[in-house]
């Protein structure tokens, strides 16, 4: 449970110290794939709560997911479009609903409990 | 575990890449502390740069011009050596090497006898600088007069003449210019063409000459019909 927090927090530390400096014109790409990372992460804790975790699809959804909305936005900058906002509304939905289901399922899993814990009193 | 390790190492990922945004959207804006004083010496520094910034670019600029003007010359230079190569070709100009003399004159048996002096037929003229040709002789002139390769050997009137210059007195000398002199010499004196002409009633003479031959420019315009100049890329 603690490992992949640990992760996070190595992770961000590494991108602050390391001094990487990305061309402004890309901050942009580089907002949507952390959005998109995001969203596949709190899909896979969502789907380790329901039990329904695979990691072929987590992993491959992580790089497919990054790749696929920088692109997204990389077309949408060449025609003109603002086809990242199509990307950022997707993500943005489903992070909501995947936070809304981790969130039901937590409630659900500590009222259980709690009932046991009743019972057992 | 394997599980755990993948998903930590993709939240690492997630992170690192939190991380550098949120870098890149909160850089810090550095505010410009300096005074007029510092600002007048960095713009001088600037304009310093610049200068020599501006003297390289035109140092490179003449480089660059006297490249250009090179080139060109040499384009002009290139075009004249060639123009040149092909007029020597064509006959155009005057030429000297070594060579041999062939002189063409009636048998004196013929002369003694009273007979009537023929004149040269075209025929065995064409004949015989077909033979030379073959022999390895390189250019030729009949009478003072070059023979280059629209020069027509005919009869007019009776009378022999290449291109228009008639080839009646005697003895009619050619000269040909060759690299081996000695060879053409021999392989025209063991043909058949020695027999050719004395049927005719005339004898030839093969002579090395005292030094260089030097056969004149073709004099006339060179007529080119039927030929089309090609454009660039070879379309008409």
């Amino acid at each position: 449970m603690w490992l992949p927090v640990f992760g996070l927090l190595i992770g961000i530390a590494l991108g602050f110290l390391v001094d990487l400096d990305i061309p402004h014109e890309y901050s942009n790409y580089l907002s949507i794939a952390v959005l998109a990372a995001f969203d596949t992460l709190f899909g896979g804790i969502r789907a380790h709560l329901q039990n329904l975790y695979d990691e072929v699809v987590f992993v491959s959804g992580f790089f497919f997911n990054i790749v696929l909305a920088a692109g997204l936005a990389f077309l949408g900058v060449h025609l003109g479009v603002d086809l990242y906002l199509a990307a950022i509304f997707v993500f943005g939905v489903r992070l909501f609903q995947n936070i809304a289901m981790i969130r039901r399922i937590l409630i659900e899993k500590w009222s259980i409990s709690r009932k046991k814990q009743k019972k057992n009193q | 575990m394997k599980k755990k390790l993948s998903f930590s190492l993709l939240t690492l990922i997630a992170g690192f890449m939190l991380a550098i945004q949120f870098n890149l959207v909160n850089k810090p804006v550095v505010s410009d502390t300096r005074d007029m004083w510092e600002l007048k010496n960095d713009l001088l520094k600037e304009q310093q740069a610049q200068v020599e910034l501006i003297d390289g670019i035109s140092k490179l600029e003449g480089k660059i011009a006297s490249y250009e003007t090179e080139r060109n010359e040499s384009k002009e230079e290139l075009l004249r050596e060639t123009l040149n190569e092909l007029k020597a070709e064509a006959g155009l100009t005057e030429i000297k090497g070594n060579g041999v003399t062939v002189s063409i004159q009636p048998i004196k048996e013929g002369i003694l006898l009273g007979e009537r002096i023929e004149y040269i037929s075209p025929v065995l003229l064409i004949r015989l600088l077909n033979e030379m040709h073959r022999f390895g002789a390189g250019d030729i002139s009949i009478a003072g007069q070059r023979y280059i390769s629209t020069s027509v050997i005919r009869d007019i009137n009776g009378q022999p003449k290449m291109d228009g210059y008639p080839l009646i007195d005697y003895p009619v000398e050619l000269q040909a210019i060759t690299d081996d002199p000695k060879k053409l010499k021999q392989r025209i004196e063991g043909s058949e063409l020695m027999d050719d002409f004395f049927i005719d009633n005339f004898e030839l003479q093969i002579k090395f000459p005292s030094g260089e031959l030097t056969l004149p420019a073709y004099q006339n315009d060179v007529v080119v019909e039927r030929m089309i100049p090609i454009m660039d890329g070879g379309n008409l």
